[in-house]
């Protein structure tokens, strides 16, 4: 005997993930989740990030680690609420896990959340964990194949984040490729270049920040992509 | 590797569909799975074969049919298939799409053992005895 289900199987998940976007929403905060490989400089994108937007908005970080609390104490020393998750050998930060870390910040006085996932390029890019965007944190050394080898990323992100750009002159990092194929998967897809070593474009990351969350429309309830199935 | 908690969904999904049923034992289960999923449909069943033990769903299949992604040209409007997501429209030559399908994740159909059939069943019509 055969049972007719049809049923969404990330529905119990995708559930908890609108009551995250629904109440970061009541409450006026901006959650990003940061996707990258281990090392693409999540973390310090995240440290000269705040350093530049200290002065004029609050913000809160969950980190996201298998283990350690290593990133998570790098925040703090910048003096803003900071929560460290451990997923235990998981890949990906859950959504149950997201959250519960919520209860541990005062959403109330937050104007910037960041999430930074595990590092991991191809796992966290399934998960809605209810944020506004996700952003795909990708650094020089790794190569300009990234687009095409990890695709979903650049797919689903509000935004790109280059980091490392100080080292181009010294990796065989093919500029022009790399945004030709960006171009065949998203063409609307912003890029920021950035050196969290150096600083360079650090400002054009900030201002792409703070440029929707002045948005004349207020803040959109989500501009994560492609969940036109639902 | 995800395809674990995805299964964990999945065995979350049939267990309760099973009971709203009152099924006693799975046979085998039906997913449709968009290609805009990263999943591998053999760590995908691998995985289901591990989560199943020791449940009503021990050692029951996982048929997996694989739908294209589908997306949409937000400048002329025609839908397309995607190949190598390469999101790009055939008419207008630019990746300046929206998905329309290929993200799905749908558990579609249980199939369960027959369970023992009642006494009503047994017969082919009214009147029928019961034992001798």
């Amino acid at each position: 005997m055969e049972i007719k289900v049809l049923r969404n199987v990330m529905e119990a998940s995708d559930e908890i993930a609108a009551q995250i976007r629904h109440l970061l929403h009541g409450k006026n905060v901006l959650a990003f989740n940061l996707i990258g490989s281990p090392g693409s400089g999540k973390t310090s994108l995240l440290e000269r990030t705040i350093e530049k937007l200290k002065p004029q908005l609050s913000m809160a970080v969950v980190e996201g680690d298998i283990a350690t609390t290593r990133d998570a104490e790098r925040i703090a020393r910048l003096d803003v609420p900071v929560v460290q998750l451990h997923t235990g050998g998981e890949c990906h930060l859950d959504v149950n896990l997201v959250f519960r870390s919520l209860s541990d910040l005062n959403l109330e006085d937050i104007d910037i959340l960041f999430i930074e996932n595990v590092g991991n390029m191809v796992c966290p890019v399934e998960f809605d964990i209810g944020e506004f965007a996700k952003v795909g944190v990708l650094s020089v050394p790794e190569g300009d194949d990234k687009p095409l080898k990890y695709p979903l990323l650049f797919r689903k992100s509000g935004c790109i984040v280059l980091n490392k750009i100080d080292l181009l002159p010294y990796v065989d990092f093919d500029r022009t490729r790399f945004y030709s194929d960006i171009e065949k998967i998203d063409s609307n897809l912003k890029v920021i270049e950035v050196s969290c070593k150096t600083g360079e474009g650090i400002e054009d990351w900030v201002d792409w920040i703070t440029g929707i969350r002045n948005s004349e429309c207020g803040l959109p309830f989500t501009v994560v992509k492609d969940y036109g199935y639902r | 590797m995800h395809e674990m908690s995805i299964v964990a969904s999945i065995l979350e999904t049939v267990l309760q569909e099973a009971e709203k049923y009152h099924v006693n034992k799975v046979k085998l289960i039906k997913l449709r799975v968009g290609k805009l999923r990263q999943i591998i449909p053999e760590t995908l069943q691998f995985c289901y074969s591990i989560a199943t033990q020791g449940t009503i769903a021990d050692g029951s299949e996982m048929f997996i049919a694989q739908t294209p992604i589908v997306a949409k040209c937000k400048r002329c409007g025609k839908s397309f298939e995607v190949d190598n997501y390469f999101f790009i429209c055939p008419d207008c030559n630019v990746a300046d799409a929206e998905v329309i399908s290929g993200d799905e994740l749908i558990l579609e159909t249980i199939e369960m053992e027959e369970s023992l059939p009642s006494p009503q069943a047994c017969g082919e019509g009214p009147g029928v005895r019961y034992g001798n």
